[in-house]
């Protein structure tokens, strides 16, 4: 029964591959300083979409030309298929949540929320309508008359979204939205966003620096690093196939090793010499024409751990032992190299009973959780 | 230690208080002289509004003070929203520049208004007085807008835009409404300090628009007449009554806000 209402409703506010924006060779100048590279991207309609990357990588100069506040150096941008680079933000047909929420302080919250259908001219009746839904949308039917300084942190971020979404635009933007509430509330809204944004069936676009955030709730990730896309990619493979040396680094916990690729094609196994450490399976993560400087990248939970002597494979010695609860954390001397692995705490006990700093252990992986990237 | 202060603040207030008092008092002062009080009168209320030439001044200096109080604070106003979202350079000399007349003596702006008009050939009356007003107005009623803009969450503007506002729209449903309290308070003091001007008035009036101040002034020599008292004192029942109704408008909202 709950299967059936999912997979209805699902038919309708699903992702689809139609483009909900579309963005070629768009670019931002500021002051002879590159902040966004030429970059092309599409993001497909219904989709929950993130720009995912550090301070300053240029996600938020990237987001504020899709709504217009920027105006770009080069490129276009198509919504919905229609060119709307020289359209003002006013007449696009998307909306923003802010992360300050931007809430109008001198509205309530029904006004608020009412803001563009008023402005758009929509009948009294209508508007009032939508508005009500909006808000019940949003659970916060009870507090139209609320002023927004009467509103908790969460409550705001309710409101913001609620007015967001009322007009029923194709796109909503938002700028980390989650960033200025406490550790729980972010887990409570990270669901309630993807299950409003699963019923409204509106592409999200959503700007984050945290990994997690972006993991867990987004249909497909665009990282970025100063002003660049380094991968476009669902969350497994943005996780487990990272394109880069920055997007393993970035996202999760990952051992970068300097290493020279050999010449291959993509998902070629090799063994690649690292020095203090000897030679090393892998796969390369790309086609390598001629053989060139590139990184292994290993993540530590792919790492399997044994006492040295019980099976082949790189030795290493265990420096510090560090416990998570649910798994453990290892650094280990691998000649000049300190390597990260972690081991659930079921294994330690089951297969490493009594480790301690200082045991030699000997660590393997399979093949294709050791990717060769060059870039 | 208390007690000295105590006795300090009473004393101050008592300065304070006692000429708007006593101006009240001898304004019904039936002896014509400020140093005898011979009993009670409305006399001069009478001779106040029979004086031609003293309501002439006045409705001059109102209309001056009208004028100057809402072109500040229209300027004011755009000064403000310009500068709370302008960070480039030249910020701070344009702050100063703003700021640079409540500095320099008004005597030496008057002074220097007075040879460009006359070099320009400008004849003297109600619009010299307003541009001489204007400078001394204007950098008031731009600080108090400017430090209330300073305040506002630059993301607004944007949410009204992205919400399908014209910049007019935003500025009639975002900017004023959350200005208004800085627009009435700019318009109120740029009022006063229109209306209360003789330095400027005195280089900038011409023939048949004197003000009240400088008509005040001029009737030293003559000797004041008590209807003078009696003008203070309707001046003063004015300004109260205008303190009571801003007052108690932001004592509603104050109400109606936490009443929730």
């Amino acid at each position: 029964m709950t299967t059936q209402t999912t997979s209805a409703a699902a038919d309708t506010t699903a992702p689809t591959t139609a483009p909900a924006v579309e963005i070629q060779g768009l670019s931002k100048e500021f002051a002879g300083h590159l902040a966004v590279h030429p970059l092309d991207l599409e993001i497909r309609e219904n989709e929950f979409f993130s720009i995912l990357g550090p301070s300053g990588c240029g996600k938020t100069t990237l987001m504020r030309m899709i709504t217009g506040f920027e105006t770009p150096s080069s490129g276009r941008v198509r919504l919905g298929g229609v060119d709307v680079t020289d359209v003002p933000t006013r007449n696009r047909d998307l909306n923003m949540l802010f992360q300050s929420y931007a809430l109008f302080p001198h509205l309530t919250v029904f006004e608020n929320v009412a803001f563009e259908l008023r402005v758009r001219r929509v009948a009294k009746a209508e508007a009032n309508r939508r508005t009500t839904e909006a808000l019940e949308l949003v659970k916060l039917g009870h507090l139209g008359d609320r002023k927004p300084d009467q509103l908790s942190g969460g409550q705001r971020q309710r409101v913001a979204l609620a007015r967001a979404v009322v007009s029923g635009p194709k796109v909503v933007l938002l700028d980390e939205p989650l960033g200025a509430l406490d550790q729980q509330l972010r887990k409570e809204m990270q669901y309630e966003l993807k299950r409003m944004q699963r019923e409204v069936g509106i592409t999200f676009i959503y700007v984050t620096h945290d990994q997690e955030e972006a993991l867990t709730m987004s249909d497909r990730i665009a990282v970025m690093s100063e002003g660049v896309v380094q991968q476009v990619a669902g969350p497994e493979d943005i996780y487990n196939r990272p394109e880069t040396r920055f997007v393993a680094g970035f996202i999760g916990s990952c051992n970068l090793l300097d290493v020279q690729a050999p010449a291959g094609a993509e998902g070629e196994e090799v063994a690649v010499e690292v020095p203090g450490v000897g030679a090393l399976r892998g796969v390369l993560g790309e086609t390598v024409p001629t053989p060139r400087a590139g990184t292994l990248l290993l993540r530590p939970e792919r790492i399997e751990v044994r006492r040295a002597g019980e099976g082949d494979g790189v030795v290493g010695v265990a420096e510090t032992l560090t416990f998570l609860g649910e798994e453990w954390h290892l650094h280990l001397r691998v000649g000049e190299h300190l390597l990260r692995a972690s081991v659930s705490s079921l294994v330690k006990e089951r297969d490493l009973p009594g480790l301690a700093a200082g045991d030699r252990l000997s660590l393997s992986w399979r093949p294709q959780d050791a990717r060769i990237v060059v870039r | 230690m208390d007690r000295i202060v105590n006795g300090i603040a009473r004393g101050v207030f008592v300065f304070l208080y006692i000429p708007i008092v006593a101006v009240i008092v001898y304004s019904f002062n039936a002896a014509g002289t400020n140093t005898r009080f011979d009993g009670l009168t409305l006399q001069w209320y009478v001779e106040l509004f029979q004086d031609a030439s003293l309501m002439q001044t006045l409705r001059t200096s109102a209309l001056v003070a009208v004028i100057t109080a809402t072109v500040a604070t229209i300027i004011g106003i755009m000064f403000a929203l310009g500068l709370a979202r302008y960070r480039g350079r030249g910020r701070g000399a344009l702050m100063a520049l703003i700021a640079l007349p409540l500095i320099v003596p008004e005597i030496v702006l008057g002074v220097a208004l007075l040879s460009v008009f006359s070099t320009t050939k400008v004849p003297l009356g109600i619009l010299t007085l307003v541009l001489g007003h204007l400078i001394v107005s204007l950098p008031l009623a731009t600080l108090v807008l400017m430090s209330s803009a300073a305040m506002l969450d630059p993301s607004l503007p944007e949410a009204a835009t992205d919400l399908g506002c014209t910049p007019w729209q935003t500025f009639t449903r975002v900017y004023f409404p959350l200005l208004r309290p800085a627009v009435v308070a700019a318009w109120l003091l740029s009022f006063t300090t229109s209306f209360s001007n003789i330095v400027m008035s005195t280089f900038l009036s011409g023939v048949g628009s004197t003000t009240l101040p400088l008509k005040i002034y001029s009737s030293l020599k003559t000797g004041l007449t008590p209807s003078i008292n009696a003008l203070g004192a309707l001046l003063i029942l004015l300004t109260l009554v205008i303190v009571l109704l801003v007052g108690v408008s932001q004592m509603r909202r104050i109400l109606v806000e936490s009443r929730t």
